[in-house]
């Protein structure tokens, strides 16, 4: 039987996680504020890149 | 209770899985077989839903999905040579940005979305940890020194190690932007040949010139004294720039380089400057391989040594650096290069993270998807091909016709594990025909004219026409080391000698591969030389064909006269029904 | 083809878009992958049918395809200047055709299923031809590729008119409701991929635009800092000292 997958935000707030815990290890303390924005606005671009479509048999116009 | 993980490696390029069980690949395959873009580096859903259906099983009976490098490493280090770089930089940030925030980085969610595993299952090597598993435990050897050179994993680009039954123990490894790998892709976009694709071009080349600039190229890729190597940022880009790999000052030191896909001939004029350059980059190469084998030895006393990573590819240095250290015996891996990293994370997950038993060596390369004699006559039929159906009379006819000048596609079991086609899916023709490298070229492959052809021979025949150093017999079983032809058979096989004399040997086992090994036998037989010209089995641009509708798509669209699927034989010039359309030139 | 209707605000568009220097070998070159792809999906489609009739259709669409994939990739090599330009980089860009959305891991036939592929394959080459019907027009002077878009067009007539044949035999057979419908389907589609493209576009743009604003405002003064922590190295280095147990280290993603 299939364990219950965690939501896909859970999955990527642990990734995160994963990313200023590295950065402790490394001791790269002064990248967090850095990371902190860029993973922000990696979210938010995610879901403007989240728009697929199909195009193929397409001779694109422009 | 059977042990089952799952291999990946995706993203950068040549993606793959594999299916390992109880330390033995059960398994494997890139996903450009099944998507059919060369080189694909998207998540390889498609190689993995097949490797699970060769092993009878779905997601859920996966013990543990081992991928083959930490992302987030490489991310880190992505940003940080960024930084350094400030403001060059600019326009590879914007590139990579935007890849790594809205799908690199989310590596983890995207296994879990395609695949359909728990993330709790995922375990994550790392990048030459992973080359490093997937040569020394698909090797034979019980204990070895492992040396993995590429363009670059999370911050090594090269790694030596130790390698025992207690597991794989790094001794050194040197950083990025220090990149063998790289340097040599640069010299192949200076060359104008397409970067991680194009470097075979270039050691084929390197073959027609002298080389002169040796000394320049050593002003980019310094060798060390103590075995190690550095390269001078002076002439390199590849550590800010986006698109290019190198600098004005490299140009001043090698001269203006070549537009792609522009015509030259490396034995005169421009050409020849251009083959120097080549020949100059191969002979450092391998004089750094060899300084860091050398090395190695010195540390760990091993008589075996293991190679992978994508300079392992490079088969002519691979010869040096057999000859030229004390070591006795070399492994490369059929997939040496990136493809290889989702074996070698299954591996490593296997031996080192869950103590596993060491499995088997890999053995042979077709360990890709095969299709039935049914399945085969049936699509023949469906598409109205004309066909027959030889049975055992397989071998006999198809050495027939090789030794009658005919080139034929050869299509047998599954599809080959890895770059080099090994005589599953390849294009085969005599190599003692003194026009076949221009029939081939021209009518089938649309090649370069300076690239050599290989040749496949039957084991047991190989001295008979090469000369073979010892410790080489891993490597030449994969085509991956090159190798002098003996000077008396070299104007009798024009075909597969390279202009140097030398040629990229695939000596064929019959453990390996049964059916070519006979194929093999029986050209011997009638012709006296178990030997035959090799080439994949596919067209310019395109991966190597997979399936039977793959094979017979290429075959209709070049110069190909027979067909061998299975035991089913297609001659063009008897076609019927479907008419040879598609039929073009480059 | 001139006795086709005639597309007016295509040609009006394409009157201009075709005559931007560069831009034909560009957009050859698109086309190009754009075949490759198709045929591709063709293959996939002679594979995965279960009508077996239709294989050797599906098998001779594919072959044209990949066919012109060639033809319009030479051309295009043909018309783009012999110093650094963006066809040649389009033609070597191995990541095109995943990039344009025009190969996905399942097949388009899988997508879709039987009915409403042979919708697409047809809406889809019906346009095709519309376009290369205005093509021609525009590029009247240039004769060569004009004769490269006759002789395509022969055979894009051809899959018009089986995969047109294909859907009258579905409703023929009592599927006609389901026909006009897979055909509304793909044509709606086509209109939200439009702004789907579009929308594309202008999330690469937004994108790129705070990209370059974090690179001035946050990556610059960070640089400064790694400027001053980092230390290069060179040569060998030791491998760093590992903590914890070795399945704890391969739990974490950097």
């Amino acid at each position: 039987m299939s364990e219950k997958q965690p939501s896909s935000l859970a999955i990527r707030f642990g990734t995160i996680r994963q990313i200023f815990s590295m950065l402790g290890r490394t001791r790269r303390w002064w990248m967090v504020p850095m990371l902190v924005i860029m993973v922000l606005v990696g979210l938010a671009l995610s879901g403007l890149q989240a728009v697929q479509y199909v195009a193929p048999f397409i001779y694109a116009v422009f | 209770m059977a042990r089952t993980i799952l291999g990946i490696s995706a993203l950068y390029h040549d993606s793959s899985a594999t299916l390992v069980v109880d330390g033995n690949v059960v398994a494997a395959a890139c996903e450009e077989r099944f998507s059919r873009l060369k080189h694909d580096s998207s998540l390889p859903v498609r190689a993995a839903q097949w490797c699970l259906e060769q092993g009878g099983i779905t997601i859920d009976d996966v013990d543990h999905l081992a991928y083959y490098e930490k992302p987030l490493k490489k991310f880190e280090r992505l940003m940080i040579m960024q930084l350094l770089h400030f403001p060059k930089s600019f326009k590879a940030f914007q590139r990579a940005s935007m890849l790594w925030l809205t799908d690199k980085l989310w590596v983890r969610n995207n296994l879990v979305r395609e695949l359909g595993i728990h993330p709790s299952k995922i375990l994550w090597s790392e990048h030459h940890l992973s080359h490093a598993a997937s040569t020394f435990y698909a090797s034979p050897f019980e204990e070895a020194a492992v040396l993995t050179v590429d363009g670059v994993g999370e911050w090594a680009t090269t790694a030596l190690w130790r390698g025992t039954p207690d597991g794989l123990e790094k001794l050194h490894e040197i950083h990025f932007p220090h990149s063998i790998g790289l340097v040599y892709s640069a010299f192949t976009a200076f060359l104008g040949f397409r970067v991680n694709n194009g470097e075979y071009k270039v050691m084929g080349m390197a073959a027609y010139g002298e080389p002169r600039f040796e000394e320049e190229v050593r002003r980019v890729l310094i060798l060390n004294d103590d075995g190690s190597f550095s390269v001078d940022k002076k002439y390199i880009k590849y550590h800010y720039s986006a698109t290019e790999s190198y600098t004005k000052d490299f140009e001043e030191l090698f001269g203006e380089p070549r537009f792609p896909g522009s015509h030259f001939d490396p034995t005169s004029g421009e050409g020849k400057r251009l083959a120097d350059v080549a020949a100059s980059i191969q002979k450092v190469t391998e004089d750094c391989l060899v300084g860091l084998a050398n090395r190695l030895y010195e540390e760990t006393g091993l008589e075996n040594l293991c190679m992978a990573g994508g300079v392992a590819l490079n088969s002519v240095a691979n010869l040096e650096v057999l000859t030229r250290t004390p070591f006795k015996r070399l492994h490369v891996h059929p997939a040496a290069g990136d493809a290889g990293g989702s074996l070698g994370a299954a591996l490593w997950a296997h031996n080192e993270v869950l103590d596993g038993a060491r499995g088997e060596p890999v053995n042979h390369a077709g360990l890709g998807k095969s299709w039935t004699h049914e399945q085969i006559g049936e699509m023949l039929k469906d598409l109205k091909i004309a066909h027959e159906d030889i049975g055992d009379d397989l071998c006999q006819q198809a050495a027939s016709d090789i030794a009658d000048g005919k080139v034929i596609g050869w299509f047998q079991g599954g599809f080959e594990w890895g770059p080099r086609a090994l005589g599953f899916r390849s294009i085969l023709a005599n190599p003692r025909d003194v026009e076949m490298q221009d029939r081939v070229n021209e009518k089938v492959k649309f090649r370069e004219r300076f690239r050599p052809f290989a040749p496949s021979v039957m084991a047991g025949a190989e001295s008979r026409y090469f000369e073979i150093p010892e410790g080489a017999e891993q490597p030449i079983r994969w085509m991956l080391m090159v190798v002098p032809v003996k000077e008396d058979q070299r104007p009798l096989m024009p075909a597969i000698t390279h202009i140097d004399g030398t040629a990229r040997i695939h000596v064929v086992e019959k453990s390996a591969n049964p059916a070519y090994h006979s194929l093999l036998e029986a050209l011997g037989e009638k012709t006296g030389h178990p030997i035959v010209l090799n080439t994949s089995f596919n067209l310019k641009g395109e991966p190597i064909v997979s399936s039977p509708v793959h094979a017979l798509a290429t075959f209709m669209r070049c110069g190909l006269d027979v067909l061998y699927m299975g035991s089913y034989r297609i001659d063009k010039s008897q076609m019927r029904g479907l008419d040879r359309v598609g039929e073009t030139t480059e | 083809m001139g006795l086709m209707a005639r597309d007016w605000p295509l040609w009006f568009v394409s009157s201009f878009v075709w005559r931007l220097p560069g831009k034909p070998s560009l957009k050859l070159a698109g086309f190009s992958h754009t075949e490759q792809g198709s045929g591709l999906d063709m293959l996939a489609a002679t594979e995965e049918t279960d009508r077996r009739e239709m294989r050797a259709r599906y098998f001779r669409h594919a072959l044209d395809e990949l066919k012109h994939a060639v033809m319009f990739k030479n051309r295009a090599a043909a018309l783009a200047p012999k110093t650094k330009n963006r066809t040649t980089a389009v033609l070597n860009d191995a990541e095109f055709i995943a990039s344009h959305g025009i190969n996905q891991a399942q097949s388009l036939f899988k997508q879709l299923g039987e009915l409403e592929f042979l919708a697409f394959v047809w809406v889809a080459e019906k346009r095709a031809v519309e376009q290369f019907d205005v093509y021609t027009d525009i590029l009247k002077k240039d004769t060569e590729t004009v004769d490269l878009f006759n002789k395509i067009f022969g055979d894009e007539m051809f899959h018009v008119s089986y995969s047109r044949a294909e859907l009258d035999r579905y409703a023929e057979q009592g599927q006609a409701q389901e026909v006009k419908q897979a055909i509304f389907r793909v044509k709606r589609r086509r209109v939200l991929e439009i702004w789907l493209r579009f929308s594309r576009v202008l999330g690469d743009f937004m994108s790129t635009l705070w990209l370059s604003l974090i690179y001035i405002l946050i990556l610059g003064p960070s640089s400064v800092m790694a400027k001053l922590t980092e230390k290069q190295k060179v040569g060998f280095i030791a491998p760093e000292p590992v903590h914890g147990t070795v399945m704890e280290r391969a739990a974490l993603q950097g």
